[in-house]
């Protein structure tokens, strides 16, 4: 049986869980994907909709994504009309997500060069001030 | 059943040490030290429950099973009380009990305690919070179940299981826990990698090392402080009787 990986992505960041799971097929992959995606939302519906969980294959390779909102079945007594401006609000909340988690990344990343710049600069005075004037 | 006579433990039960002289020595000549390993069925569906346990270094979990294979959480049994038939009228155990941690046990027989019991006012006391223990967590459970979300359900299980153990840590698999309070087990590992990276737990094979017991108490459900140290049996053992408890 083939395996597949499954990983959150909320809030700009990626949980993924290391382990993998068999199943037969990925429609069975998929089916698991919304029972996990609906166990992480009960009772709070309202506050993950734009999260997502997403299904690798075994290359970690991803092959389908689970928008939260999309399986909610707390929406389902909506009008279909209202149920995808929902979808389309997690969607754009989502995708929000992802732009400020890439940007907290790359100021990470920046802060971690200037932190390693600082560093030198000072080992380079540090070392000139240890040297005398010949 | 996979019990060996444990040797005499350093830590006691919370709720033997609890009792006056004269009550200890009524249960002394009947009480056992015993040592089960994690996952000995203590009693089953059906089946008579013929001991009470007081853990001394273990934990017990108590389930429901279903039709389908699946176990329910119903309570959780660790030094600050007792698990078993406190009546000795139960012909057919309703629930499972499962050593969840490996451990030492204090065994009585359910007669002899009961027996003992017939005849000391605070030994039916203690069966009485026993008893009532089991019931406030079966009830808290079935709400918490039913109305919490899966994150706060988790947080609430380790940190609970924390409060019970002495070193922090808890050895349990993420699908024993997921089976538990009935999550699929990647659910639990997704959410498990979210208390590790918020610095709450830490999780090698198979077991989970509280790194932040207030973190994880402050995380979890209000389930966690109604069912909190102040209503442990051996809590309310040490304190005076109330006119309600009788």
């Amino acid at each position: 049986m083939p395996l597949y990986y499954f990983a959150l992505r909320s809030k700009g960041a990626v949980l993924a869980d290391r382990e993998a799971v068999d199943l037969p097929d990925l429609e069975a992959a998929r089916a698991e994907a919304v029972v996990i995606a609906r166990e992480l939302m009960r009772n709070r519906e309202a506050r993950v909709r734009g999260w997502r969980v997403q299904v690798c294959d075994d290359y970690l390779v991803p092959c389908c994504d689970i928008l939260f909102a999309e399986v909610d079945e707390t929406l389902d007594y909506l009008p279909a009309q209202h149920r995808e401006s929902i979808h389309t609000l997690a969607r754009l909340s989502a995708a929000l997500d992802e732009t400020f988690g890439t940007v907290r990344a790359s100021l990470g990343e920046v802060r971690k060069s200037l932190a390693r710049g600082d560093s030198i600069v000072d080992a380079v005075s540090s070392t000139n001030r240890g040297q005398k004037p010949g | 059943m996979a019990a060996r006579i444990a040797t005499p433990s350093k830590t006691q039960s919370l709720c033997l040490v609890a009792l006056s002289a004269d009550a200890l020595a009524r249960l002394k000549p009947h009480l056992k030290e015993v040592f089960f390993e994690a996952g000995v069925v203590l009693w089953e569906v059906g089946q008579p429950q013929r001991h009470v346990y007081f853990p001394i270094s273990g934990l017990i979990s108590v389930t429901l099973p279903m039709q389908d294979g699946t176990a329910i959480e119903v309570a959780v049994v660790g030094r600050e009380g007792a698990a078993g038939d406190f009546d000795g009228v139960q012909k057919e155990a309703a629930t499972r009990a499962t050593v969840l941690i490996g451990g030492a046990f204090a065994q009585i027989a359910t007669g002899k305690l009961v027996e003992q019991a017939r005849d000391s006012r605070e030994l039916e006391r203690m069966l009485n919070l026993c008893r009532g223990w089991l019931l406030m967590q079966a009830q808290q459970l079935a709400a918490c179940n039913a109305t919490h979300a899966a994150d706060k359900r988790l947080c609430r299980w380790l940190a609970s299981c924390r409060q019970r153990v002495d070193d922090g840590r808890i050895h349990a698999t993420q699908e024993m826990i997921a089976a538990l309070i009935g999550l699929r087990r990647p659910t639990v590992t997704l959410m498990a990698q979210a208390l590790h990276e918020q610095g709450l737990i830490e999780y090698v094979r198979g077991k989970i090392t509280v790194r932040d017991a207030q973190g994880l108490e402050d995380a979890a459900c209000e389930c966690c402080a109604n069912l909190g140290r102040a209503y442990w049996p051996a809590t309310r053992l040490a304190a005076p009787a109330t006119k309600v408890e009788g």
